[in-house]
């Protein structure tokens, strides 16, 4: 478990972190959000001992502080991955490794190595790496010691769709195997898929923070629904219309889809029962909540 | 600590700079060597002096050219990685400390590494071994290698702190020799110039690991209040 409490960090006058309260439960994906500028990169920076807090409290496990016991359980991957450059990508993981007090075999490097996409290419030199290829290393070193919590800073940014298809997959197998994940993206199709809570930071606070579906049921006051239906005649339509006008407003149509507003779930029901009661055949019905990117661009407002 | 240690003791050896050092160290020792008998005879030295004459040559170009070796293969020994920004993946795995006292330690394995093959082509050709040369060329070392790291934590860019240290290492040791040596008022900094405590044969040149202690200190100092 991660509890954070009351994290502040100056840069002189300027306030970046404004007292953050953060308590991450073990074996969660939790996503971090926010704009660029936000905080996100300060505050990753500060749990993982890279930048040192105004104020504030971070405790790791059982309650115990960052020491450097503790970051061998620690996996991170920074925003900006540089490495060195004369050396290939075994040489990489098992250097690292070894400050991490873990010896591994070039084997197991390769391993490694070849879960993240980079087999084929691990006795490159680095040098001659791609961004993308350096992010992925960049992964590659954040586990490479079996970490028990592991810091995620834009895992997938600069990486092919294919690539970032096979790390969401082992970013899941890692909390399958009990990890605790903190991840920050600005992707937030990748933290819908991935996260099971997230947390928007906006100008040194905590703005929003739970499930995203949580998140996404209680940012809705209204609900869309669109219903595929059979083709119509317009005296059907015309009849359709008048039934679901005293408890619905259409806002689009189409020649088999109808987009409706209603006040709630409550009334969905009555919608199915007046496309049956016309004996208009349905195909499908969606229910559309606000989606993420909604209630970001709500949070920044 | 040790792994950082290892690492940079074989990054060391890698480093075309410091195959040329260790050639131009070699040299020295091995013509010193050779001619020793020469200059013996030439000088009409005692059999103290006989017996050092044959490291002089590796002693001399260390007290010479020694700040400026150390300097050209480690100025950047801690800034490089910090505007690389490498040093996140050292410091997201252990202290600043373990970091710290790990390059230090490879760097000066890697110098103890050059005198032992030095002293060895010394042994080999003059049939002696000075002791007391070695001791001092440890301890002389260690002090430049405090300085070294100090450069490199005070300035943030690589290129800046080569420049800075190719001046410091030519100007130091002439100005060492100059306040040495002078009656002026500026005599007093002979007091901080390592070669002041080289200059007789005994303990004095323990002050200079002390010195190189109190220097790695301060570097340390600098090097935890950075953020990478």
């Amino acid at each position: 478990m991660l509890e954070v409490t009351g994290l502040t960090k100056n840069y002189g006058q300027k306030e970046v972190l404004k007292g953050i309260d953060l308590t991450i439960e073990d074996g969660e994906i939790f996503g971090f959000l926010g704009r660029n500028g936000a905080g996100k990169s300060t505050f990753i920076n500060i749990l993982t001992g890279l930048a040192k807090q105004t104020s504030g409290t971070v405790t790791f496990f059982d309650g115990e502080p960052l020491t450097t016991n503790l970051k061998k359980r620690l996996g991170v991957l920074p925003d900006y991955s540089m490495f060195y450059g004369h050396l290939n990508a075994i040489d990489h993981l098992r250097y690292f490794a070894s400050i991490s007090g873990k010896n591994i075999s070039k084997k197991h490097a390769q391993d490694i190595l070849t879960k993240v996409g980079l087999g084929k290419d691990s006795k490159l030199k680095v040098e001659k790496y791609s961004f993308g290829m350096k992010k992925k290393l960049g992964f590659a070193q954040a586990i490479v010691h079996d970490p028990d919590f592991i810091f995620l800073d834009e895992p997938t940014s600069g990486v092919d769709a294919e690539s970032a298809i096979v790390l969401h997959t082992l970013i899941r197998d890692l909390q399958k195997q009990g990890k605790t994940i903190f991840l920050t993206s600005h992707n937030l199709n990748e933290m819908e898929k991935l996260c099971d809570r997230i947390a928007i930071l906006k100008d040194g606070n905590i703005a929003k923070i739970g499930q995203i579906n949580a998140l996404k049921t209680a940012e809705t006051t209204e609900t869309h629904v669109q219903i595929k239906h059979s083709i119509l005649t317009n005296t059907v339509r015309e009849q359709l219309l008048q039934v679901i006008a005293p408890f619905s407003k259409v806002l689009v149509q189409d020649v088999d889809w109808l987009t409706i507003q209603v006040a709630s779930e409550q009334e969905i029901p009555m919608l199915v029962r007046a496309f049956t009661g016309l004996q208009i055949d349905i195909f499908r019905v969606e229910v559309a909540q606000k989606s993420l990117e909604e209630i970001f661009i709500d949070a920044e407002k | 600590m040790f792994a950082i240690a290892k690492h940079e003791l074989w990054q060391s050896f890698k480093n075309i700079k410091a195959i040329l050092i260790i050639i131009a160290l070699l040299s020295a020792s091995y013509f010193f060597a050779n001619k020793g008998k020469t200059f013996v005879e030439m000088f009409e030295l005692s059999s103290g002096e006989e017996n050092t004459i044959y490291s002089t040559g590796l002693l001399l170009m260390m007290m010479f050219f020694g700040l400026l070796f150390v300097m050209a293969l480690s100025h950047d020994i801690i800034n490089r990685e910090t505007s690389n920004r490498t040093m996140r993946f050292l410091l997201s795995r252990t202290s600043h400390e373990k970091i710290f006292i790990g390059k230090f330690l490879g760097v000066w394995l890697f110098w103890i590494i050059c005198f032992a093959i030095s002293v060895l082509v010394i042994a080999i050709t003059s049939q002696t071994i000075d002791f007391m040369v070695i001791a001092t060329l440890i301890c002389l070392v260690t002090f430049e290698i405090s300085i070294a790291f100090l450069v490199s934590v005070l300035i943030k860019k690589p290129m800046m702190s080569m420049f800075i240290g190719i001046f410091v290492g030519i100007a130091g040791p002439i100005l060492a020799s100059i306040v040495e040596y002078t009656e002026a008022w500026y005599k007093l900094f002979k007091y901080v110039s390592p070669l002041h405590y080289l200059q007789n044969d005994n303990y004095e040149m323990l002050a200079l690991p002390l010195g190189a202690l109190i220097i790695a200190a301060i570097s340390l100092f600098i090097f935890k209040r950075g953020e990478y």
